[in-house]
């Protein structure tokens, strides 16, 4: 047979201090904890798997450090031949190519006109010419003015030679760099 | 403020005074939970995340480094004379008799007489060490030409700063400033 309470349930707001402490403490105290423990739980399944993965990659980053060690021949020599090429590369832009410049002389130097001074420059050609005529002079400017890498012509001096018949020229061009 | 809270809390029933008073418990232990539990372990997930960020970040450029050593290893040895070319063109050091025979070699080739050669450390460009070369030669005006191209494709690299030229009858000087470069070795 069944006991029935026949007394009247004592509500929350009557309970002592101690009962009510109890009561929320079984109650709701439980579930917060309960709660918290899953969580920090959780949190502590997590902590794990990035641990496990820090030192999976800490073993990984170990063995590339040492392959990167047998390898430094490789880099020094590529830093060196890098730094080669820099440097080649800043000498040669300082550079002129004679062979250029000659040619350009040989273009625009008639046949008739003889030069007995050639100073070849990184951006300059001087030269002393001697001509018999003032028309192959003439020819000699124009053929120089046609030509689009000479940027100046300077005529430095020009002389009368009765004795031999010459017209004698000192003449600059200032030549492009390219 | 205090009297109105006081005052407020007199209108409220005993029923909805101890539904506040287990409210507030539970706030404070939530609160006092996630400060003394929670709190340490979100730092050290933090930290941890933090370490493996890092650790994945460096790992992903070991990563690039040796791939990118690899592809140069293989170009290094792909542009291998290439290489060898350049590194003639800038020797480790200044030889001197090395580099008289060889300008005794292009002017024997191209038919001229070396009248006067001389050697002068010059100031450093760069990372380059250079030795000035005065040069002065005789021969015809076209084995000259043809000794100034051949000095400028050697495989040792010989930059011409000027040259002078002087005719007599068929027979031309010409004085020759060029500048050589080692890059070194021991010094760097």
């Amino acid at each position: 047979m069944e006991d029935i309470n026949l007394l009247p349930k004592i509500g929350f707001e009557n309970l002592s201090r101690k009962a009510k402490f109890f009561y929320w403490t079984t109650k709701y105290g439980r579930a917060i904890v309960i709660s918290f423990q899953a969580i920090v739980i959780t949190l502590l399944f997590y902590k794990l798997y990035l641990y496990t993965n820090f030192i999976d990659i800490s073993e990984t980053i170990e063995e590339k450090t040492a392959i990167l060690k047998s390898q430094t021949q490789t880099e020094k020599d590529l830093k060196d031949t890098q730094q080669k090429i820099l440097a080649l590369k800043s000498a040669r832009a300082d550079s002129f190519i004679a062979k250029n410049h000659i040619e350009l002389i040989k273009k625009v130097v008639p046949k008739d006109i003889k030069i007995t001074t050639l100073i070849l420059e990184n951006t300059s050609i001087r030269f002393t010419a001697h001509s018999q005529n003032l028309y192959l002079f003439s020819q000699l400017i124009e053929n120089i003015s046609k030509e689009k890498q000479v940027v100046n012509i300077t005529l430095l001096g020009a002389q009368f030679s009765e004795e031999n018949n010459e017209f004698t020229f000192d003449i600059e061009l200032v030549i492009k760099k390219i | 403020m205090k009297s109105r809270l006081a005052a407020t809390i007199k209108l409220l029933n005993k029923t909805e005074k101890e539904a506040y008073k287990t409210l507030t418990i539970s706030l404070f232990a939530v609160s006092f939970l996630s400060v003394f539990a929670l709190r340490p372990s979100i730092r050290v997930i933090a930290s941890y995340r933090k370490n493996l960020d890092t650790a994945t970040e460096v790992n992903q450029q070991l990563t690039t480094k040796i791939t990118n050593l690899e592809k140069a290893k293989q170009n290094l040895a792909r542009y291998d004379i290439e290489i060898h070319k350049l590194n003639t063109a800038l020797p480790a050091e200044f030889n001197q008799s090395d580099l008289l025979k060889g300008l005794s070699f292009l002017a024997a080739k191209n038919k001229i007489t070396i009248l006067k050669t001389e050697f002068s450390v010059s100031e450093r460009e760069g990372l380059l060490e250079t030795v000035k070369i005065s040069l002065d030669a005789r021969g015809t005006l076209d084995n000259i030409y043809s000794f100034l191209q051949n000095l400028e494709q050697e495989p040792r690299y010989i930059r011409i700063n000027s040259v002078i030229l002087q005719t007599a009858q068929t027979v031309v000087t010409a004085k020759i400033s060029a500048k050589v470069f080692y890059t070194n070795d021991a010094k760097r």
